[in-house]
């Protein structure tokens, strides 16, 4: 009786080269290829219906803790498989919004792709992700060392003790989501010990879940050693209303500018002496002024930019531009703007820099600037600029990065199409109905087909028509939540 | 698009397939219809009679078939889930009736055959059929030859050779008219491209392979019904017809598996598990779609409809629904199933029918996922492992099981479980092919 071992040894050997070795009995005679051919067929049948089922104790996963929330509708679960594999990932965040928004979970044999794509896509979409995935994700993704990196973390706390300066980091962020107070504490007891590039980073986290009970600590960040922290820290302290360090600041931007009426509008008067401010440097500003712009110059414009600019009425800008510092004090203002987020005022600056010869020359950064603002002060900014200064619009537009309220998405895709009639603004208009397939309200097909129906130019009848399909792709992922 | 009169109407068409101002899309196996929201205030009513093409459409357009039309059926073939598949409504009705009646009168109108012409016709496929038996035979000799030269030279070096030389005595069995037999040909090599040993697999299919080769050269010593199994397995097809012709087995029956492939030639088939609820038997719906086509609508995984199969006689898991007499329910589990080393007797007894069966349907009960640095594996209740296919989506099936015993149905081969679909803490879900994770 062979075995198939050796059955099988003289077959990758070769008759030719190797004897049989005894065959199984019964099988009908032949020359020694046929017989081993035979003898092959034999043993594999057997090989197969007598495959080993070795004995394994039942494996046991750490428990998954429960999901409350329902499942999506069975046509949403289709969809997200069908978006899944389609080439559309904007469509991937806009079903997992939906179902964030219905309180839905994943559907669990979902999840790995998911969790692929968070891993690999925008951040926009893995914090989404992760919202979606719940328990279940962070259950599945601690599973999986593939998926660590996820900041999903079964003990946050144990990663930022041990781990590496990225997966501490993200590990302090979990934690600090989790329990504010918690990361605050922890970061007060390891403070002394951590290098300048953790502390600043690490500092930096606190942005999350902000409020006043931080401002102690970061008060004595101010005196750290390394201007990088110390940055981080009047940052920090300029989000927190009402701040101590707020405070000291309008009273010496106070002291600083004098505003007074003169006969054509505001007049403004900056007031230093020539000698550096030593109470500066407790408020983390470095102990000697940089070298290169003259002190006041420089001084002018850091207190400003750390000053809230609801501070100035909004025609001190005027005021600024005819001043004999008018350049640090619009440095100061713009970066003020950008920093505290006041739409009005971003306005005016923005507004400022579309007039030919009064921006000083100065490069404003409108992203800096759209990206301080709220959301909806962010759409209010906007809705203003479309009408006074598209093509600046259509700056700040970009930034966006939130789904269009109706008000927007209507405003951007009807009024900003006199843009289309140069060929710079053109590009300009397509960019924007590109941006709005993913971004604009599903309600705005009718005027999208409106406007197809004009299309008289061969780019933008295409990008019309991907638009409306994508719109409409888009409320039947919304109607697939509601009907259930 | 072939069928669009011409370029306009196909641009036309395609916009409006992809643009979706329809309502009312629905769809039988006869007909597709819907409502197109145009330019005048009705919508434009458009069907196709799916049968032979033929096109209906209540727009003024003198372009045949329009673009309503068009797009009608392209849409369908992109999406065919945004039909619904209900009755048909008066209007298509009437007009497929008008067109039957039509077509049944050009069928009558045509000269009945003489039965000199009827009698020559029953000769020439006779004679054709003859000539197929030689070629199959005089394949089946050739193969033997080639089979039994590479066993003397030994397979030790089979991964070294190239592709194309393997590729040439399954391509001389497609000429020889045993498509059946050249797949399962190709299906031996198959390990030598896959991760992992090739030996063992390889020469497993080998041995099967060669019963078949043993058995086709007896067939006409063995019983009826083993006969129909191995010309089936050769290649011969059994027509659809025949098959509707023959018994019906009547069951409740739930779907519990599915999975699609794409052939080399760019077709789509999709594999359909059911299990009769009542007779606790396995059949496979086996349906094909060139690339781009779009393939009926099924009840998915978990959902359970009365019906009549009819099974192939050469291929007994294979069956064609006969007639379903009721609507799809959801049901909370795949049926009942056995522990691994039950569920594997079961499958063993479809090898003993059928020894080169590519792989076999198994529904096992309360397994959990495990996993090894060789993958993915289950264990029953009774602390028996099986692993799974080196394609299993294991990390789906284990976020969908939670780690907690699970109902799975797969199929079974040498290389493992290939799980399709699974009941667990959700229900019951479709599992697709691993893509992720590992």
């Amino acid at each position: 009786m062979s075995d198939w071992q050796s059955v099988t040894a003289v077959a990758l050997v070769g008759t030719a080269r190797r004897s049989l070795p005894d065959l199984p009995e019964g099988l009908p005679e032949g020359d020694p290829e046929q017989s081993l051919l035979r003898a092959l067929a034999y043993l594999s049948v057997n090989r197969l219906v007598s495959a080993p089922l070795p004995s394994f104790d039942q494996p046991r996963w750490p428990a998954c803790p429960p999901d409350p929330r329902p499942l999506p509708p069975a046509a949403a679960r289709a969809r997200l498989a069908i978006l899944l594999d389609s080439d559309e990932p904007g469509l991937v965040g806009e079903w997992l919004r939906s179902a964030n928004a219905a309180g839905c979970r994943l559907p669990g044999t979902l999840l790995p792709s998911l969790l692929d794509r968070a891993l690999t896509d925008l951040r926009s979409i893995r914090s989404l992700v992760l919202a979606v995935a719940g328990q279940r994700g962070r259950w599945l993704a601690a599973q999986n060392p593939l998926w660590s990196s996820l900041a999903l973390f079964a003990d946050p706390v144990g990663a930022f003790r041990e781990g590496n300066r990225a997966v501490r980091v993200q590990a302090f962020e979990q934690i600090r989501d989790d329990d504010p107070g918690q990361a605050l504490g922890l970061l007060t007891q390891i403070w002394p010990a951590e290098s300048t590039q953790m502390r600043t980073e690490l500092l930096g986290c606190l942005a999350r879940g902000l409020s006043d009970v931080d401002e102690d600590f970061l008060e004595s960040a101010l005196a750290d050693p390394a201007a990088a922290v110390r940055a981080v820290a009047q940052d920090l302290l300029c989000q927190i209303p009402d701040s101590r360090f707020l405070e000291r600041m309008r009273r010496r931007a106070q002291n600083l500018i004098r505003m007074r009426r003169g006969r054509t509008g505001p007049r403004v008067d900056v007031n230093l002496r020539e000698e550096y401010p030593p109470d500066l440097v407790a408020d983390g500003f470095p102990s000697r002024p940089p070298r290169g712009p003259g002190l006041k110059a420089w001084l002018t414009a850091e207190i400003v930019a750390l000053t809230p600019p609801d501070l100035w009425p909004l025609d001190a800008l005027a005021g600024f531009l005819e001043s004999e510092w008018a350049g640090p004090l619009v440095t100061g203002i713009v970066r003020a703007v950008a920093r505290f987020g006041h739409r009005e005022w971003a306005e005016a600056v923005l507004l400022l820099s579309a007039r030919p010869n009064r921006g000083l020359g100065l490069e404003i950064d409108v992203r800096a600037l759209a990206l301080g603002l709220g959301e909806a002060e962010r759409e209010a900014l906007v809705l203003t600029l479309i009408g006074r200064a598209p093509v600046l619009a259509t700056e700040v537009l970009r930034h966006i990065q939130e789904p269009w309220s109706e008000a927007l998405s209507t405003a951007a895709l009807r009024d900003l199409r006199v843009l289309a009639n140069t060929s710079d603004g053109l590009s300009r208009y397509l960019q924007i109905l590109y941006a709005a397939r993913l971004l604009a309200s599903p309600g705005v097909v009718p005027i999208a087909e409106a406007l197809l129906e004009g299309a008289d130019r061969r780019g933008l009848e295409s990008v019309l028509q991907r638009l409306i399909d994508t719109l409409r792709l888009r409320s039947q992922i919304h109607e697939e939540f509601e009907r259930s | 698009m072939s069928m669009a009169p011409d370029a306009a109407a196909a641009k036309a068409g395609a916009q409006l397939a992809s643009n979706r101002p329809w309502s009312g899309l629905g769809a039988t196996s006869e007909a597709v219809w819907g409502d197109c929201a145009g330019s005048a205030a009705m919508p434009y009513r458009a069907a196709v009679d799916l049968r032979a093409p033929a096109f209906k459409c209540s727009c003024p357009s003198r372009k045949f078939p329009c673009k309503h039309c068009l797009g009608l059926l392209l849409m369908f073939a992109r999406e065919p889930t945004s039909f619904e598949p209900v009755p048909a409504p008066a209007w298509v009705n009437e007009w497929l009736d008008t067109r039957s009646d039509r077509a049944d009168r050009a069928g009558r109108s045509t000269r009945p055959r003489t039965a000199a012409e009827s009698e020559r016709i029953t000769l020439m496929q006779e004679r054709r059929a003859r000539q197929r038996e030689e070629r199959v035979a005089a394949g089946i000799e050739e193969l033997d030859l080639w089979l039994r030269d590479l066993v003397r030279h030994g397979l030790a070096e089979l991964p070294q050779r190239p592709r194309s030389t393997l590729e040439v005595p399954v391509q001389r069995l497609v000429d020889a008219q045993a498509p059946g037999l050249a797949r399962h040909l190709s299906a031996t090599w198959e390990p030598l491209h896959a991760s992992g040993g090739w030996v063992d697999p390889l020469l497993m299919r080998l041995g099967r392979l060669q019963l078949l080769v043993e058995a086709y050269r007896r067939i006409d010593r063995v019983p009826e019904t083993m006969r129909a199994v191995i010309r089936s397995s050769m290649g011969f097809a059994e027509a659809r017809d025949d098959v509707l012709r023959g018994d019906v087995v009547r069951d409740r029956w739930l779907v519990v598996g599915r999975r699609f492939e794409v052939s080399r030639a760019n077709l789509r088939s999709r594999r359909t598990w059911l299990r009769g609820a009542d007779s606790g038997r396995f059949a496979l719906l086996l349906d094909f779609a060139a690339f781009g086509q779009a393939l009926d609508p099924q009840p998915s995984v978990g959902t359970r409809f009365e019906a009549g199969l009819a099974f192939y006689t050469g291929a007994p898991l294979r069956a064609l629904i006969a007639d379903q007499t009721s609507e799809p329910e959801s049901a909370s589990t795949l049926g009942a199933g056995h522990g691994l080393r039950a569920g594997l007797i079961e499958c063993a007894s479809l090898f003993a029918r059928e020894p080169w069966l590519e792989s076999a349907p198994l529904l096992v009960e309360s397994v959990r996922l495990g996993r090894t640095e060789l993958g993915w594996f289950v264990v029953d209740a009774d602390a028996a492992s099986l692993r799974l296919h080196p394609k299993a989506a294991g990390w789906a099936l284990l976020a969908a099981s939670c780690g907690e015993p699970i109902q799975l149905f797969g199929e079974w081969s040498d290389a493992g479980l290939l799980p399709l679909g699974m009941s667990g803490p959700d229900g019951c879900e479709s599992v697709a092919t691993a893509t992720s994770g590992t």
